[in-house]
């Protein structure tokens, strides 16, 4: 702690860059590939590299599935419909044994094999706004935390950084490491300031009434279900009649939502209390073509048919927060933004990376002076933290390949192998890392490069669908990319690991 | 067609203001190639060039993308324009000597 | 020698476990304070319906939020961050505490 505003911001800078600096890129780690997270299922579930829809779905077909649920006595029955990123059915609900989540062929209303994976949207982009950590709701207080140190971090870096006018397009290549690395973070960190910030700020907006409870709570009471239904509309069923109740014709009240927003496409269907006298069906609108994530949904009343309500246009202030919103989830159909968000969403991940090098560097003289204990335990967290992660997510896409379907050990299912997978090749980083301070950096960026290589590999061989299939067909472009992408990072780990691995990085390494 | 044309206008037009930028800055003026210092008469065309770019940028993107998309997609590409600039600087600083050299001249 | 580092680091240690509280910690608690009494007030003063009030008051707690936090680093008196953290925190939960009584007929 010392005086003057500039130190302090710097001191402020400093500590919340090293202490919170892992969770951040892991953060922003996840959020980048949530991109894609579509894409990402359809490469973990090679059942759904399916070709779009060539006629339109009937809703009924699913009405087997719908059976069942309400026989489970699920509380819920959903249905995510066809988009233009994702051509499978998704269908969910919970029975005795857990979530059930099955794809749907929409050409011909087929279930198809149960994947057993995560994959993208149900372990990567939930990973990135809530931890996992779902006791208490711990994960997203922490990611909250995170999310207000970026934005804190943000503005005490424009703070400090003194010549950000003079030095805004400036980055030496040539000059040492630590120059480097300071260099980019200075370049990567001004230069893409609006979006880091906006991009932190919209995503702590989506959450604001788990964050800032007090607002509803005290004019609430509370009640939770009662501001939903005032604030979006929301029909909710006051609990189970525990009378058994049909459901009517799928396609006619998905035509009537249609109808009612003059042939807007549709994105969900989501049934309350299935199978159950008071069960009440919610039909929700898609939007691809605006920014704002829309709230619109239609609700039915589940035995009759009959329309409740529905919900169409949104109050100003509540657009704001829709807009922010769709800002952060990008859920819109803009091929050149999507690319464009994956892009900075790695320069900020580099960032991240680079502070957390810096400090690392600039510090390593002092520390090796200072004979401090806890430096190898923080290098070891850094090295684990960042190329951990890497390992950790190439290791995960490594495994989805080599598991055979219906895979199970020790009591796991497929799904959850795969996730064992993740963190006990994390672990395992950080314990490398500690073991060998050395060169961790380097053979970590050296086992990315393998494992990204192993996992286009594996995809050709499990699949079949090389680069130049994959290439040719539109439905399995996404394939085509995943796998550009995997060879693209393997490089860039490659040539690091390269760099890295000359004599004069290692002997700087080994002097301190 | 004209989308990816105008996508590539937008990219463009960003691009070539930062370069510009970049270059009235005494700096980078003189690591592409120009003298120590950037001409007072070359430094005002670049920054009134850059910032018109800039501009230029903006309105493509209106054009392309509407109110909603098309400020998100300027705001986006004017940041990989301006790394894009900064990547060139870096390692490929040859390709702004014309410009420099031209504009030397203006004095 | 070695006690008196100890000594000396605890007393270090203290400043800095105060302001971290007090910024981050204080600083959450009066943000939620002020909104809430922001989503109290508006519906009041404006004609904005109470929902919109309550989604507005929301957003702009993270930036009042963030301003706290710059400000809870920058303060170099110690005393005084507590102090005014204390003293608006107060002020705005008892001002939204109040209304909310009022409004229910207290």
């Amino acid at each position: 702690m010392e005086q003057g505003f500039r130190a302090s911001m710097n001191w402020l800078h400093t500590w919340a860059g090293v202490v919170l600096g892992g969770l951040l890129f892991a953060i922003f780690w996840m959020g980048t590939l949530a991109v894609f997270d579509r894409e990402i299922d359809r490469w973990m579930a090679p059942m759904i590299r399916l070709p779009a829809v060539e006629k339109p779905f009937s809703l009924e077909s699913l009405r087997p599935l719908y059976e069942t649920a309400a026989a489970a006595k699920s509380p819920f029955f959903s249905v995510g419909l066809p988009t233009d990123r994702d051509a499978a059915i998704r269908v969910l609900w919970r029975d005795q044994s857990g979530q059930m989540h099955r794809f749907i062929d929409p050409n011909t209303g087929a279930v198809l094999a149960d994947p057993g994976t995560l994959a993208g949207t149900r372990f990567i982009f939930p990973f990135h706004y809530m931890l996992h950590i779902r006791a208490e709701n711990i994960g997203y207080w922490l990611v909250g935390l995170a999310a207000m140190a970026m934005m804190a971090l943000c503005v005490s870096g424009v703070i400090i950084h003194r010549k950000i006018f003079t030095d805004f397009f400036t980055f030496r290549p040539d000059r040492k490491p630590r120059r480097l690395v300071l260099d980019l973070h200075n370049v990567t960190g001004v230069l893409g300031w609006p979006f880091h910030f906006l991009i932190t700020l919209s995503g702590l907006v989506i959450f604001w009434s788990t964050y800032f409870p007090s607002t509803w709570q005290l004019t609430y009471n509370g009640d939770r279900l009662a501001f939903f239904a005032d604030a979006y509309g929301n029909v909710v069923p006051k609990g189970r009649s525990g009378e058994p109740g049909g459901m009517a014709s799928f396609d006619a009240m998905a035509a009537e939502a249609r109808r009612v927003w003059d042939g807007s496409a549709l994105r969900y269907v989501f049934v309350r209390n299935p199978g159950d006298a008071k069960s009440i069906m919610q039909i929700g609108r898609l939007d691809e073509g605006i920014v704002s994530s829309t709230y619109d949904a239609a609700y039915f009343d589940g035995p009759s048919g009959a329309l409740i309500s529905y919900k169409s246009g949104t109050a100003p202030v509540m657009s704001v927060q829709r807009f922010l919103a769709g800002f952060h989830f990008i859920q819109f159909r803009h091929w050149s933004l999507r690319w464009i968000y994956f892009g900075l969403g790695l320069a900020g991940c580099v960032l991240i990376a680079t502070g957390y090098l810096f400090w690392l560097e600039s510090r390593r003289k002092k520390h090796a002076q200072l004979g401090l204990k806890g430096v190898r335990l923080v290098e070891g967290l850094a090295v684990g933290s960042v190329t951990g992660m890497l390992i950790a997510t190439a290791a995960f896409f490594v495994v989805n390949r080599l598991l055979p379907l219906g895979a199970e050990a020790f009591g796991q299912d497929r799904a959850a192998l795969e996730v064992w997978t993740f963190y006990l090749v994390w672990l395992a980083t950080f314990a490398h890392a500690w073991v060998r301070p050395q060169r961790a950096w380097m053979e970590q960026c050296w086992t990315v490069a393998a494992l990204a290589c192993a996992a286009v590999l594996l995809n050709w061989i499990t699949t079949g669908d090389h680069l130049l299939r994959s290439l040719s067909y539109r439905h399995l472009w996404p394939i085509a990319g995943m796998d550009i992408l995997l060879l693209a990072g393997a490089a860039i780990a490659a040539v690091s690991a390269l760099r890295l691995s000359r004599p004069s990085r290692v002997a700087q390494v080994r002097h301190a | 067609m004209p989308d990816a044309m105008l996508l590539l206008g937008v990219f463009a037009a960003a691009y070539l203001g930062f370069a510009a930028l970049a270059m009235s800055q005494d700096r980078h003026w003189h690591h592409v190639g120009g003298a120590r210092h950037c001409p007072r008469r070359a430094c005002v065309v670049l920054r009134c060039a850059g910032w018109a770019l800039l501009i230029v940028a903006l309105v493509l993107a209106l054009m392309r993308d509407g109110a909603g998309f098309g400020s998100l997609l300027w705001a986006t590409v004017i940041t990989v324009g301006a790394l894009s600039v900064v990547a060139t600087l870096s390692w490929r600083a040859h390709w702004l000597r014309p410009a420099a050299r031209l504009l030397q001249h203006l004095g | 020698m070695q006690r008196t580092l100890q000594r000396a680091g605890a007393r270090k240690a203290i400043p800095i476990i105060v302001r971290l509280v007090a910024a981050i910690g204080g600083g959450y608690a009066v943000s939620a304070g002020l909104a809430a009494l922001a989503a109290r007030v508006l519906p009041v003063t404006t004609a904005m319906p109470p929902r919109e009030a309550i989604v507005l008051s929301s957003m702009l707690a993270f930036l009042v939020y963030l301003g706290l936090l710059i400000w809870g680093f920058a303060e170099p008196s110690l005393v005084r961050l507590c102090l005014i953290l204390a003293v608006v925190g107060i002020v705005s939960w008892g001002g939204a505490l109040g209304l909310v009584r009022l409004a229910s007929g207290g």
